[in-house]
């Protein structure tokens, strides 16, 4: 029971909505909101307002009113359909009308429709028709009065584009260059170029016509003419008429030459012309009065020669300009010139003006020289000094004379007043000396004696002012030319100096780099005095040990440094324990360093040319250094052999040595030079140059390795091998003295050798001592060979060498240190001089020489 | 020892040996036996023994005797030759005499003493003949060049140094000496500065234009870093005599009085007899300690 209940209330739900869903409108209604009030369509539906004009009488269905919707009236078509982007402009028209449809064409009205528009042919630009030329009458001339004017034009080669074309040519007459009131633009076709339908019925100076051409769209005008309508130029009026003429007796008011112009500017006579102010070229303004009549006026303008150069004559206004003219005197005059009635009626002419375009003058030299009025050259190109040999060398080295050349384009004519000269506040009136080159000369003598300039004593420019008659003025600072600059500079020519000795370190100068130059030397080189030697001498004042000034000496002078008593004529070292000398100038002003080659000194120039001290510095001070090697070591030297040692080897060949015997052992033609070995090599003289032998060809063997045999000879084995077996030899004791040559003599004790021997050629002499040889100092020439087991040694001094010719052999050491009494000999000479004798040794006995060995047993 | 003396110690053991054995007869037999028998054979051993060395001692002793006596005459020969150019020697007891040959040293176109010079020392090549006192002949070396050898290995550059070389020469009476050195080694450890190193590596060295020097005397040669075996050749010249060998063969002679024995001993010596100088006359100035400038 239940079960069916609810059945049948199911199905009265569904009946129930049914029923809401087909009557929906009316259920809720009238249509509301956007929509037509109680429109509907035809399917009873509410339609939006505005989209829909129900057909009269039905309601129900859309119709075509209103064009709004293609819908037939009164039917229902399917094609009806509102698109929301779609909104018909029916019955507005769809044609657009534009340009460019050629044929009819269709359009859609957005709902399915065509409709038909008419074609609206091409599109039309617009281009413009080529511009009109005129032809006749030209502007300027005149037309009668009352006469049709014949206007011309050209034709135009392209009328261009109209839309619609429509070519005519249009005529516009003015009388005022502004609207066409004569003729208003009237059209002539495109074919037809004359006008003549204007008849001027009134003079006027001015008619003004212009051709337009146009196409119908656009237009093109040409240039605007005018003409005068009269039979007689209308700006022009004749014989006193104002605007008209044409009678040929009218007044002559306006007839005849005119009166003669009279000068403004310039106006100066022959005698006094006109300056025109600034330089040449300048273009000058000539000026007059106006006169009656004159429509024009004719210039004449003369050089000073008197050959027109400018002759204008059509000149309208009362001045003109010249071009620019070059320097000279010019003169001018002016007519007036009446042209009415009869052209070219010219008045008298004008007085002359004179005037004058001036060159100024040059200063083109200053030139400086002695009192001799010798010329001395500028350094560096502008300056110049009064400590200059060539002042110093004349009989007043004080005084110069200062030249100056003075150049005028129009020669010395026009020369004013001899110019002036200035240096360093002074004024030098100067005279005229003549003239050179076209140049006009002046000069003055100055004499500086007593002149004491204001320190620093510094370079000054000498300037010069002048002006020429005319008063052009000039300096010599403008232009700036090379050749009219002068610095001067008058000083005391004094130069301080001080300076210093050193001692060169290892024997080493190079004055450039300061080697040698370092330190000073010490007391026992015994610098006692330094004398710059000239005339007059300047006497340093030394303090010791090494160190002397501060004096003057003199800026040009040269001077030869002459220290401890050292002479022109011998050495100029004097006693100083020292040599070769070196010479630093330091330009203490400038700072400069120069190396002088020789020992005398110009102070000054190099002879490179170049300053050693600068005189143009404020304030010229010299530092003069001399560096020396000390004076060497005595020293021994081989000749035609090699030195050997167990160990070390001392020796001293010094750096102070002449090139060709600076070696520890020398070579020669006859005996060759050897072998130097030890295992170590020591020159007492810092020379460690490994000079150990030549000079060239000879060889420079050396060996820093021991070299002895390893067999060591003693006094026994020659004993034992000479006196015992042969019987060779003589013992000795030491009693050296009177000993007989070609002889081998045994000592076994020490041998003072103090008398010299000599072997003759031919013949030996060999000793052999058991002790020490000692050679004494008085002893300057050994010959033999000299074998010790102890020690050989040469000491002392004296005032010769010692020369051994022969061989030294000792077990111990060989000790060369005999020294020259004067040290400085040492410097270039060996005090011991060993000259190997081979002769010495192929003289012995043979029996000496004979040895037993390779002994074999059986 | 001589005979008679072994016969009396034979004699004198032969008696004790008969005490000996009287004594032991005292003592009980069988051991007494015994030991007698041991110490007859001992005595008998012991005796035999020295009886040969006895006669061996005295061969020996005969020896050496003699065989000084030959080393002492090949000595004096040699001395006596070289003393009075005498090469026969008889010994003052005439039972030793020598007899010496000589034999000249040189005189060919290549010289080699067969001898190592040390490193520093110095071999002598002598370029002109001494004469029979020694002193300089006028033989002079004529060729024009001289090669010298040194034989170092040139593949060990260790084993390669350096020649000093001199030769003397006399011109007018002014003798004068030519130097040269090389450098053989590629090693500066191993050279001398400015030696010529154009043979470096080359075994030998040959010294040209010896024609322009007169009168060549003698050429020295000294190795320098390492001893050499140095020889030279004169490149088809000669060499002049460089001195000669002795040989002095001595020999000793003994006659025994009992079996008439004659025994000679020979002994042969030989030396060289060449000529040398004392290297330190090569140079100038040579000191075995230093040379000294102050």
């Amino acid at each position: 029971m239940k079960h069916q209940i609810v059945k049948l209330a199911i199905i009265f739900t569904f009946v129930l909505l049914f029923l809401f869903i087909g009557k929906t409108n009316t259920v809720f209604g009238d249509c509301k909101g956007t929509y037509e009030c109680n429109v509907k369509d035809m399917y009873g539906d509410c339609v939006p307002s505005g989209n829909i004009v129900p057909c009269s009488g039905d309601e129900d269905h859309c119709s075509t009113c209103a064009n709004v919707c293609g819908v037939i009236c009164g039917a229902h078509s399917s094609d009806c359909w509102w698109s929301e982007e779609c909104t018909p402009d029916w019955p507005d028209p769809l044609c657009d009308g534009l340009c460019g449809h050629l044929v009819d064409y269709t359009v859609g009205d957005g709902c399915g429709n065509v409709h038909w528009c008419d074609a609206t042919g091409p599109c039309c630009s617009a281009t413009d028709p080529d511009t009109p030329t005129l032809s006749a009458p030209g502007t300027g001339t005149t037309v009668p009065v009352n006469q049709s004017v014949n206007l011309d034009w050209d034709a135009i080669s392209s009328w261009g584009t109209g839309c619609p074309q429509d070519n005519d040519y249009e005529v516009c007459v003015m009388s005022n260059n502004s609207t066409c009131d004569y003729v208003n633009l009237t059209a002539q076709g495109e074919t037809n170029t004359n006008y003549n339908g204007w008849t001027p019925t009134v003079g006027d100076t001015a008619v003004y016509w212009k051709i337009r051409a146009h196409n119908g769209s656009n237009r093109a005008t040409s240039s605007t003419w005018n003409f005068c309508v009269e039979d007689q130029l209308c700006t022009s009026p004749q014989c006193g008429e104002v605007r008209k003429c044409g009678t040929p007796n009218c007044p002559n008011t306006d007839n005849g030459a005119p009166e003669a112009p009279t000068i403004i500017s310039p106006s100066g006579t022959s005698d006094s012309p006109t300056l025109i102010a600034g330089n040449a070229p300048q273009a000058v303004t000539l000026s007059w009065n106006a006169v009656e009549k004159a429509e024009r006026y004719i210039v004449g303008l003369y050089n000073s020669a008197g050959t027109v150069i400018w002759n204008p004559t059509d000149i309208t206004t009362t001045s003109t300009t010249t071009a620019e003219l070059p320097a000279g005197v010019y003169h001018w005059r002016v007519r007036g010139v009446n042209d009415d009635c009869t052209v070219g009626q010219q008045s008298e002419a004008s007085n002359f003006g004179y005037f004058r375009i001036n060159s100024p003058p040059t200063i083109v030299k200053i030139l400086v020289a002695n009192s001799n009025t010798n010329l001395v050259p500028n350094d560096n190109t502008t300056d110049n000094h009064i400590c200059k040999s060539e002042f110093m060398g004349t009989t007043n080295p004080r005084e110069v004379v200062f030249g100056i050349f003075i150049n005028d384009p129009e020669g010395v004519g026009d020369s004013g007043p001899p110019p002036v000269l200035h240096w360093n506040g002074q004024n030098y009136p100067t005279a005229w000396t003549g003239t050179g080159g076209g140049n006009n000369a002046a000069q003055v003598r100055v004499d500086y004696a007593s002149y004491v300039g204001a320190p620093p004593q510094s370079l000054h420019e000498v300037t010069a002012t002048y002006s020429d008659r005319w008063g052009a003025s000039v300096v010599s600072t403008l232009p700036v030319l090379p050749t009219n600059r002068l610095n001067w500079k008058v000083w005391d020519c004094q130069v301080p100096t001080s300076g210093t000795l050193y001692k060169a370190v290892d024997a080493q100068q190079i004055c450039f780099n300061g080697t040698g130059f370092s330190e000073p030397v010490d007391v026992g080189v015994s610098f006692d005095s330094i004398i710059f030697s000239d005339s007059p001498d300047v006497t340093m004042t030394v303090t010791k040990p090494a160190y002397f000034g501060t004096n003057s000496i003199v800026w040009g002078k040269t001077y030869l440094p002459l220290i401890n008593g050292g002479s022109l004529l011998g050495d100029i070292d004097g006693d100083l324990l020292a040599d070769v000398r070196k010479t630093r100038i330091i330009d203490l002003a400038v700072g400069t360093t120069t190396c002088p080659s020789g020992s005398s000194l110009e102070i000054g120039y190099t002879t490179a040319g170049v300053y050693n001290v600068n005189p143009y510095s404020s304030e010229p001070r010299a530092r003069i250094d001399f560096s020396f090697i000390r004076d060497q070591e005595a020293w021994y030297q081989v000749v035609g052999a090699g030195v050997k040692s167990r160990n070390d080897l001392e020796y001293g060949v010094p750096v102070t040595a002449p090139a060709a015997i600076k070696f520890l052992t020398l070579g020669n033609s006859t005996v060759y030079n050897g072998l130097v070995s030890a295992t170590s090599f020591d020159n007492i003289n810092g020379n460690n140059n490994n000079e150990f032998g030549g000079p060239l060809p000879y060889e420079n063997w050396y060996l820093g390795q021991n070299t002895n045999d390893d067999d060591i000879y003693n006094y026994n084995y020659f004993y034992n091998n000479f006196y015992v077996k042969t019987g060779i030899g003589e013992i000795k004791n030491n009693s050296w003295g009177g000993w007989a040559t070609n002889q081998i003599y045994f000592v076994n004790e020490n041998l003072n050798i103090n008398q010299n021997l000599s072997v003759a050629n031919g013949e030996t002499m060999m000793v052999i001592v058991s002790g020490d040889i000692i050679i004494d100092p008085s002893v300057t020439q050994l010959d033999g060979i000299y074998v010790a087991d102890g020690e050989i040694s040469a000491g002392g001094i004296n005032g010769s060498q010692l020369v051994i010719n022969g061989m030294l052999y000792a077990g111990g050491d060989i000790r060369l240190y005999r020294s020259f009494v004067v040290k400085r000999i040492n410097n270039t000479t060996p005090a011991v001089k060993v000259n190997y004798s081979p002769g010495l040794i192929f003289n012995l006995p043979p029996e000496i020489m004979r040895v037993l060995s390779g002994w074999r047993e059986e | 020892m001589n005979k008679k003396l072994f016969n009396n110690m034979i004699e004198n053991w032969r008696l004790r040996i008969g005490d000996c054995r009287l004594k032991i007869e005292n003592f009980h037999s069988g051991q007494v036996a015994i030991i007698v028998m041991l110490v007859s054979a001992l005595m008998i051993t012991v005796g035999l023994s020295l009886s040969k060395k006895t006669t061996v001692e005295t061969k020996i002793d005969f020896n050496e005797e003699a065989l000084k006596k030959a080393f002492n005459a090949a000595e004096s020969g040699i001395d006596y030759y070289l003393a009075t150019g005498q090469k026969i020697y008889d010994s003052n007891d005439s039972l030793s005499e020598a007899n010496v040959v000589t034999e000249d040293i040189g005189g060919e176109g290549i010289l080699n003493f067969g001898e190592l010079t040390p490193a520093n020392g110095v071999q002598y090549f002598w370029l002109t003949n001494h004469d029979l006192g020694g002193s300089l002949g006028t033989g002079y070396f004529t060729g024009d060049k001289i090669t010298v050898i040194h034989n170092w290995p040139t593949t060990d550059n260790s084993a390669l140094g350096s020649l000093e070389i001199n030769i003397f020469y006399q011109d007018g009476g002014i003798y004068g000496v030519k130097r040269y050195g090389y450098n053989f080694s590629n090693t500066p450890s191993r050279q001398v500065s400015y030696f010529n190193d154009g043979r470096i590596g080359y075994q030998n060295i040959t010294i040209t234009g010896l024609d322009s020097i007169p009168n060549k005397i003698l050429m020295t040669v000294t190795p320098i870093f390492n001893g050499a075996n140095l020889s030279v050749s004169g490149n088809g010249s000669t060499f002049p005599i460089q001195g000669e060998t002795i040989s002095s063969t001595g020999s000793a002679g003994v006659i025994f009085d009992d079996t008439e024995e004659e025994t000679k001993i020979n002994k042969k010596l030989s030396i060289e007899r060449r000529y040398e100088i004392p290297y330190f006359l090569l140079s100038g100035i040579v000191s075995e300690s230093q040379v000294l400038s102050q």
